[in-house]
C-alpha cells in the first residue's frame, strides 16, 4: 500500500509535529513496515509557479510570454512553443534559468537563458512530461483553481510551498500490509494507527448530504468535503431512480446506491491526479478518479456505473447462473460459474461483484448520470472468483481481506460530494440501501496476567486498558475480577476476536522492542534419535575426497529418460509437480544421479574436467499405501576426469576409484562385515561391462543370513551421459542408505601380540576367473586351518595379462597371504603346511590354474 | 718359536692391521679386515696356535700381549665404524631438497556449506535442550496449511506460493508440518527444531525454489515472547561469535499470535555504517518470522490452549549462512559448481 504523506497528514491532528521519517519509523516498529520513503517531484529544481502578465505572438509558432513569480515582481520574457498559453492572469510552471529538469531518459539537464529568434528567453514554461509528472505532451501545464487542494489559487505565486500545495512535491511511503489488517488499506486506517502510535487525533468528519446522517467520528474526516446544500438536487430522489435487491445476503451484507446527476466528464484536479499517481494509479477521468481516490482514502472500493446503461434502473446482487458470460472492463470475456457473485441489472450481469465492472455499463465521456455503488462483499467468495479468473484488482484485494461494513456509507457520501464538486453535477437526495447482514461490534475479555505471561512484560490491567483505548477500543473493567477487562472493538478491526488478539495489540503499542530476553525454563527428557547414517555417509565420502553438493528435489522428464529405465520400473513413473515454474522442476527425482550428471555437465561447460561430487538426499516414489510419497534417502557419488598426481599426471579415474569410495563408505557402516560386489549388466544407465551390484550382509526375519542389494556402482552408460553432452567417462554409485544397518558402537578387537608371517602365491589361471572368487577361496581355506592359526589378510599384489609373459587365455596373479596366531609365534613348518594347503586348493579348484 | 718371537710377530700384526684399516671407508671392508685378523682363520688366531710351543712360564706374558693386540684391533674397528657413522650422519645432514615443490595431496572433499551450517545450528540448539524432529517433504494440505490456521482461501496462503502434487498434497513450503506431526504424536512439553528442505515458487538472488528451513517449537506451561527472544540471542551470538542484539517487530502469520519479525543487529557494520551494503544502513537484518503459537493451532492438535503456551519460529538456513560467509546469490548453493563447493 502506497501512502501519501500530505494526504495522511491532513487526516490527523498530531500532538507534536513529526518528520516523515519519524512517522515511518513509528509505523515500522508497530508492524506496518515502511519499506521505502520516496520523494516525488524532487527530480527537478528551480521550478516555480508564475503568473502570465503579458502574451504576444513572436513568430508563427512561438509566443512571447511575460511572467512574474511573485506578486508585483519584475516581468521576465520567456518564449513558449505551446499553443495553450493562457491569457494574462493564468498560472503556469516556470523553469527558471539554472533549473534542473529530468531528461526523457532519466538524465538531467539544466535550463539556460538563450536567444530565440532575436529575443532572449529566460528559461522555459513546462509541460507535464518535461517535469516527469505525467505523459501529457499536448501543451504546457496551465493551473486551474481546482488544482489547489485547499483553495487560495492566486496565493500560489510567490509561495515557496506552492509545489507541495499542488501535490506535485510530496513523500510517499510504501507500506507492507499484513493480510489481517485490511483496515490499513486506506489512508484513514494508516492515519488512525499513526495517531495511536505517536499521540494525536483523527480529525472529525464534516460532511453530510441528508439530515439523518450519523457522523461516525472514528471513520475519519475531511474538511474539504463539506457537502454544501447546493450540491444536492432536492427534486431528484435516489429511491425513485434506482432499486436494489440483495439475493445473496451471505455474499453481500450491505449495498448502497446513490445517484449523481448532470455530471460532465473531464480530467480530475491536479492534486488528485498527483495523489493517484503517487499511490500507483493512472488518472483517467474525474468520475473514475473519484472512486479510486475514495478507495485509497477509506479502504472501501466503489464502482461508478453509467446510469443510462443500467437496465430497468435495477440492481440485484446474486450468484451467477451457469453458462453466463460477462465482458469486464479490461475487455476480456469471462465465463462465469454459479459460485461467482454478480451485480446484475434488469437484464443480466453488469459487474463481477467486488472485483471488476462490466464493459457495457462503464462510465464514459458521454456519461451524464452516475449510479454509484458502495457495497460490502464477503471475503472468501471474492477470493475464490478472483483466483479462478486470475483477476486481481485493488477492489478485490480489499474485499478478499475484509472491508468494514460500517464504513460503506461514509465512503459513498464522500464520493458523491467529490463527484458533484469535480463533475459539476448534483447529488440526488437520499440513498437506496440494503443492509441485510448487520455486523456489530464485538466485546472480548482479556486478563492482564495472561498478557504478562504471554509477552514476558508485566502489565497491570490499567496499563493494558490505556494502550488498547488508544486504538479506538472501548475498555471496561470487569466488576468481579480485578485481572480482567472487557474490550469493545470497532468493526473495522476484523482481526480482534480473541484474548490473544488483544494481547498482541497491547504488546504492539507497548513496543515489541521492549520485550526482554529470558531463556526458557522448560526442560525435556531426550527422546528423539536422529538417524546417524546420513552424516556417517558424508564423513566417509568427504574423507574420500568428494565434495558434497545439494541438488533440487525436482528433476526433468528429459533427465529421467536419460536413465533408460524400463517402463515397468517404479522409478520411471515419478511424482509430478502440478504447477512447476520450469520444465526442470516438472517431476520429483526418483534417483539422485540425473541431477548430479546435470551438475557435472555444468562444471564441464566451465572447463572444469576433474570432478568428484556426492549427494545425500531423499528421492520420491509414489507410495502404494498412502497418498504421500515414499521418501527413501539415497547416497550417490560421481567422479570423472583425472586423479591428483604428483609431479606427473595421476591417471584417468576409472571404475576402481569409485569402488574405492564405496569400499570406504562400506567400512564406515559395516565395520568388519564384508559387502559383496557382483558384476551386473542389467542396469540401464550403467555400462553393461563396467557395473557391479553392491550387497550388504543382512539377516532375514527368519534368522537366515543373506545379502541385500543396496545399489550399484559403475561407469555411466554412454547413451545416458550423451543426454547431458558429457563426453568423458563418468563413474558413479547410488545406494539406499536404509539398506545399511544402523551403525552400532564399534567393538575393540585385541591388538595382535605375536608376529605375522606372509607368504606369496604366484600363478597363471583362466582370464575369466574373478578376483573376488579367488579371494573368497583363499579366505574360506583359512577357516579350516588347524589350531589358532588364521589367515589375517589376503592381498592381490599383481594382476597382469601381457601376452609376452602370460599364456594365451590366461592371466598372471600374485597373491600375498598373511598368517597369524593370536596365541603364539608360528613356526616355519606350521606356516609352510598351511600355505601349501592353500596353494594346493587354488591349483586344483581354480580353472586353468598352474604354478608360475 | 720363542716367546719373544711370538710377541714380536703379534705386535707386528697389530701394526699392519692399523695401517691396513686406515684407508678403508666401507663398513663391510672394515669388518672383512677385522675377520682376516680376528676371525677363526684370521692371522691373529693362527698365530695364537703357536702358544703351545711357548714354555708354560712365559705363556702368561705372551697371552697378555695377544690380548692387548686383539683388543687394540677391536678398538680400532669400533673407532673406525664410529667415525664412518659420523661421516654418514654429517653427509645426511648436508642433504637438501626443493621445499617449494608442491606437496603430495589426495583429492580434497568438503561438506556443503548448508550441511556445515545445519550441523552447527543443530548443535547450538542442542545446547539449550532442543531436539531435532524430521518429517516428509511431500505432505498434506492439512499438515501444511489447515492445521496452521490457514484454511483454503485464506489470503495468507499467498505468502508462500506453493507447489502442488494434487489438490490435497503439496511440496511442503515450510517445515511447520513437522511441528504439527510432532504435536499430534506427543503431549507437551515439546522442545524441537525442525530443519529440512522446503519448496516455494520463488526464484531470485535471495530466493531459491528449494531451500532449507529451520523451524523451532517450544510448548510448555508458562512460555512467553521473552523466552523466544532469549533463544534467538543465544543462536545469533553463538553462530556469529559476536555480541549481537535481537529486535522484535510486530508481524502477522496466521499460526502465531502475537506474531513477530526477528531482526538481528547487522554483524557486518555492528549497526555503525549508514552506507552498509548488507543492512542498507538500517543496522538490522531480518532473519526470521516467529511468534506465540495461535490457539487455533493448538485446537487442531488437541492441546489445551489455556494450560499451555508456546512459541514457534521459521528461518532460512541459507540466509544466515549467506550473511556469515558473504555469499551473494543463493543459486551458488544449488548449482554444484566445484569452484564454489571447494571454498567452504
Amino acid at each position: 500500500m502506497r501512502v501519501v504523506w500530505s494526504w495522511l497528514r491532513e487526516l490527523i491532528a498530531l500532538d507534536s509535529e513529526l518528520h516523515p521519517q519519524q512517522a515511518a519509523d513509528a509505523l515500522t516498529a508497530a508492524g506496518l513496515e515502511v519499506e521505502s520513503v520516496e520523494t516525488v517531484g524532487d527530480d527537478f529544481s528551480g521550478v516555480v509557479v508564475a503568473e502570465v502578465v503579458g502574451k504576444s505572438k513572436h513568430t508563427d509558432k512561438l509566443t512571447l510570454v511575460e511572467l512574474i513569480d511573485e506578486p508585483g515582481g519584475q516581468k521576465t520574457d520567456v518564449i513558449c512553443g505551446a499553443d495553450n498559453v493562457p491569457e494574462p492572469g493564468g498560472l503556469v510552471l516556470w523553469a527558471k534559468p539554472g533549473a534542473i529538469l529530468p531528461g526523457p531518459q532519466g538524465d538531467r539537464w539544466e535550463i539556460a537563458t538563450k536567444v530565440v529568434k532575436g529575443v532572449t528567453s529566460h528559461g522555459m514554461i513546462c509541460s507535464e512530461s518535461e517535469l516527469g509528472l505525467g505523459d501529457d505532451q499536448a501543451g504546457i501545464i496551465v493551473l486551474d483553481d481546482i488544482d489547489v487542494r485547499h483553495g487560495g489559487f492566486h496565493s500560489l505565486v510567490g509561495d515557496s510551498r506552492a509545489l507541495e500545495r499542488l501535490g506535485i512535491r510530496d513523500r510517499v511511503f510504501e507500506i507492507g500490509i499484513y493480510a489481517n489488517r485490511p483496515d490499513t488499506l486506506g489512508h484513514v486506517g494508516i492515519a488512525r494507527e499513526l495517531a495511536a502510535l505517536v499521540g494525536g487525533q483523527l480529525k472529525p468528519i464534516e460532511f453530510s448530504d441528508t439530515p439523518s446522517a450519523d457522523n461516525l467520528p472514528e471513520a475519519g474526516p475531511s474538511e474539504a468535503f463539506h457537502a454544501a446544500e447546493e450540491l444536492i438536487d432536492r427534486q431528484l430522489d435516489a429511491a425513485s431512480l434506482v432499486s436494489v435487491e440483495i439475493a445473496d445476503p451471505q455474499g453481500c451484507p450491505r449495498y448502497i446506491a446513490r445517484v449523481v446527476d448532470d455530471v460532465s466528464v473531464g480530467p480530475s484536479p491536479r492534486w488528485m491526479q498527483q495523489r493517484l499517481r503517487a499511490v500507483g494509479l493512472r488518472p483517467i477521468s474525474n468520475l473514475v478518479d473519484v472512486t479510486n481516490y475514495v478507495m485509497f482514502h477509506y479502504g472501501q472500493p466503489l464502482h461508478a456505473f453509467d446510469y443510462q446503461k443500467v437496465g430497468k434502473s435495477h440492481i440485484a446482487v446474486r450468484r451467477a447462473e451457469s453458462d453466463q458470460r460477462l465482458t469486464t472492463l479490461d475487455d476480456v470475456e469471462r465465463s462465469l460459474e454459479p459460485d461467482d457473485l454478480l451485480i446484475c441489472d434488469g437484464h443480466g450481469p453488469i459487474a463481477l461483484a467486488g472485483i471488476m465492472g462490466g464493459k457495457d455499463s462503464e462510465v464514459s465521456e458521454s456519461t451524464r448520470r452516475v449510479l454509484l455503488e458502495t457495497a460490502n462483499f464477503e471475503p472468501t467468495g471474492i477470493r475464490r472468483t478472483a483466483r479462478r479468473l486470475n483477476l486481481h484488482s485493488d477492489g478485490s484485494h480489499r474485499f478478499e481481506r475484509g472491508v468494514d461494513p460500517n464504513i460503506t456509507d461514509h465512503a459513498s457520501r464522500m464520493a458523491c460530494v467529490l463527484l458533484a464538486r469535480l463533475g459539476g453535477g448534483k447529488i440526488a437526495s437520499g440513498s437506496v440501501e440494503a443492509y441485510v447482514r448487520r455486523i456489530e461490534k464485538r466485546t472480548v475479555a482479556m486478563r492482564a496476567s495472561r498478557a504478562s505471561m504471554l509477552t514476558g512484560v508485566d502489565f497491570s490491567r490499567d496499563e493494558a486498558g490505556k494502550l488498547l483505548s488508544r486504538l479506538g477500543i472501548t475498555v471496561a473493567d470487569d466488576p468481579h475480577d480485578s485481572d480482567t477487562l472487557h474490550a469493545t472493538c470497532p468493526t473495522f478491526r476484523i482481526d480482534l476476536t480473541r484474548e490473544v488478539d488483544l494481547i498482541e495489540e497491547v504488546i504492539r503499542l507497548h513496543g515489541m522492542h521492549n520485550v526482554p530476553a529470558t531463556l526458557p525454563a522448560s526442560t525435556i527428557t531426550r527422546s528423539r534419535a536422529v538417524d546417524p547414517r546420513p552424516s556417517r555417509a558424508r564423513r566417509a565420502l568427504v574423507a574420500s575426497g568428494l565434495c558434497e553438493t545439494i541438488t533440487f528435489g525436482y528433476s526433468s522428464e528429459e533427465r529421467l529418460r536419460s536413465l533408460r529405465l524400463d517402463a515397468s520400473d517404479r522409478r520411471a513413473s515419478p511424482i509430478r509437480v502440478r504447477n512447476p515454474m520450469t520444465s526442470d522442476q516438472a517431476i520429483m527425482r526418483t534417483l539422485l544421479l540425473p541431477n548430479l550428471l546435470a551438475q557435472v555437465a555444468r562444471n564441464l561447460s566451465f572447463g572444469i574436467k576433474d570432478i568428484a561430487l556426492f549427494e545425500v538426499g531423499s528421492v520420491f516414489l509414489p507410495s502404494e499405501t498412502s497418498r504421500l510419497a515414499d521418501e527413501p534417502v539415497h547416497v550417490a557419488g560421481i567422479m570423472t576426469g583425472r586423479r591428483p598426481g604428483w609431479l606427473r599426471d595421476g591417471g584417468a579415474i576409472d571404475f576402481y576409484d569409485i569402488k574405492g569410495v564405496v569400499e570406504r563408505l562400506a567400512v564406515e557402516f559395516l565395520d568388519r562385515q564384508v559387502p559383496r560386489y557382483a558384476a551386473d549388466s542389467s542396469v540401464p544407465y550403467m555400462h553393461p561391462g563396467v557395473c557391479a551390484s553392491f550387497a550388504v550382509p543382512a539377516t532375514e526375519p527368519d534368522g537366515q543370513k543373506t545379502y541385500r542389494v543396496a545399489g550399484y556402482l559403475g561407469e555411466i552408460h554412454p547413451a545416458t551421459r550423451e543426454v547431458y553432452d558429457i563426453d568423458q567417462a563418468c563413474f558413479a554409485f547410488e545406494l539406499q542408505l536404509a539398506a545399511f544397518p544402523t551403525p552400532e558402537a564399534a567393538q575393540m578387537s585385541e591388538i595382535p601380540r605375536y608376529p605375522a608371517v606372509t607368504r606369496d602365491v604366484s600363478l597363471f589361471l583362466d582370464k575369466a576367473v574373478p578376483a573376488g572368487h579367488i579371494e573368497h577361496l583363499i579366505a574360506s581355506t583359512g577357516q579350516s586351518l588347524s589350531g589358532e592359526m588364521a589367515i589375517e589378510r589376503v592381498a592381490l599384489l599383481e594382476e597382469y595379462r601381457d601376452p609376452a609373459k602370460v599364456p594365451a587365455g590366461k592371466k598372471g596373479m600374485l597373491w600375498s597371504i598373511t598368517y597369524r596366531s593370536s596365541e603364539r609365534t608360528l613356526t616355519d613348518s606350521e606356516v609352510n603346511n598351511a600355505h601349501s594347503a592353500v596353494e594346493t586348493r587354488m591349483l586344483s579348484e581354480l580353472p586353468g590354474a598352474e604354478r608360475r | 718359536m720363542s716367546a719373544d718371537d711370538l710377541i714380536r710377530q703379534v705386535d707386528n700384526l697389530g701394526r699392519v692391521f692399523a695401517a691396513e684399516i686406515e684407508p678403508l671407508a666401507g663398513e663391510q671392508e672394515i669388518r672383512n679386515a677385522q675377520a682376516r685378523y680376528l676371525g677363526k682363520k684370521g692371522t691373529v688366531s693362527q698365530l695364537m696356535k703357536q702358544m703351545r710351543h711357548v714354555p708354560a712360564a712365559q705363556r702368561k706374558r705372551v697371552g697378555s700381549v695377544f690380548n692387548r693386540v686383539k683388543s687394540s684391533i677391536a678398538d680400532a674397528v669400533a673407532a673406525k665404524l664410529r667415525q664412518l657413522e659420523e661421516v654418514d650422519k654429517a653427509s645426511d645432514l648436508a642433504r637438501t631438497i626443493d621445499v617449494t615443490l608442491p606437496g603430495r595431496q589426495g583429492a580434497i572433499g568438503r561438506l556443503h556449506l548448508v550441511t556445515q551450517v545445519w550441523n552447527e545450528v543443530v548443535e547450538i540448539f542442542s545446547e539449550i535442550g532442543f531436539e531435532v524432529a524430521e518429517g516428509p517433504q511431500i505432505d498434506t494440505d492439512f499438515h501444511c496449511f489447515e492445521a496452521l490456521a490457514m484454511p483454503k482461501g485464506h489470503p495468507a496462503r499467498d505468502m508462500q506460493d506453493t507447489f502442488y502434487i494434487t489438490d490435497d498434497v503439496v511440496l511442503r513450503p515450510h517445515t511447520s508440518p513437522v511441528q504439527i506431526r510432532t504435536m499430534t504424536s506427543q503431549t507437551p512439553p515439546v522442545k524441537i527444531i525442525a530443519p529440512g528442505v522446503v519448496y516455494r515458487r520463488d526464484d531470485d538472488p535471495t530466493h531459491s525454489p528449494m531451500f532449507t528451513q529451520l523451524e523451532g517449537l517450544l510448548v510448555d506451561e508458562v512460555v512467553g515472547l521473552s523466552d523466544l527472544k532469549g533463544v534467538f540471542l543465544h543462536l545469533i551470538r553463538r553462530f556469529y561469535g559476536k555480541s549481537l542484539e535481537v529486535r522484535f517487530r510486530p508481524s502477522y502469520f496466521p499460526f502465531v499470535e502475537p506474531g513477530v519479525e526477528v531482526d538481528m543487529q547487522c554483524a557486518f557494520c555492528m549497526s555503525g555504517n549508514p552506507a552498509c551494503r548488507v543492512c542498507k544502513g538500517t543496522g538490522w537484518i531480518e532473519i526470521s518470522g516467529a511468534g506465540m503459537v495461535d490457539p487455533d493451532v493448538f485446537a487442531h492438535v488437541d492441546y489445551d490452549a489455556e494450560k499451555f503456551t508456546g512459541f514457534a519460529w521459521g528461518m532460512g538456513l541459507e540466509r544466515i549462512a549467506m550473511l556469515r560467509h558473504n555469499v551473494n546469490d543463493i543459486k551458488h548453493l544449488y548449482e554444484g559448481d566445484v569452484r564454489f563447493l571447494r571454498q567452504f
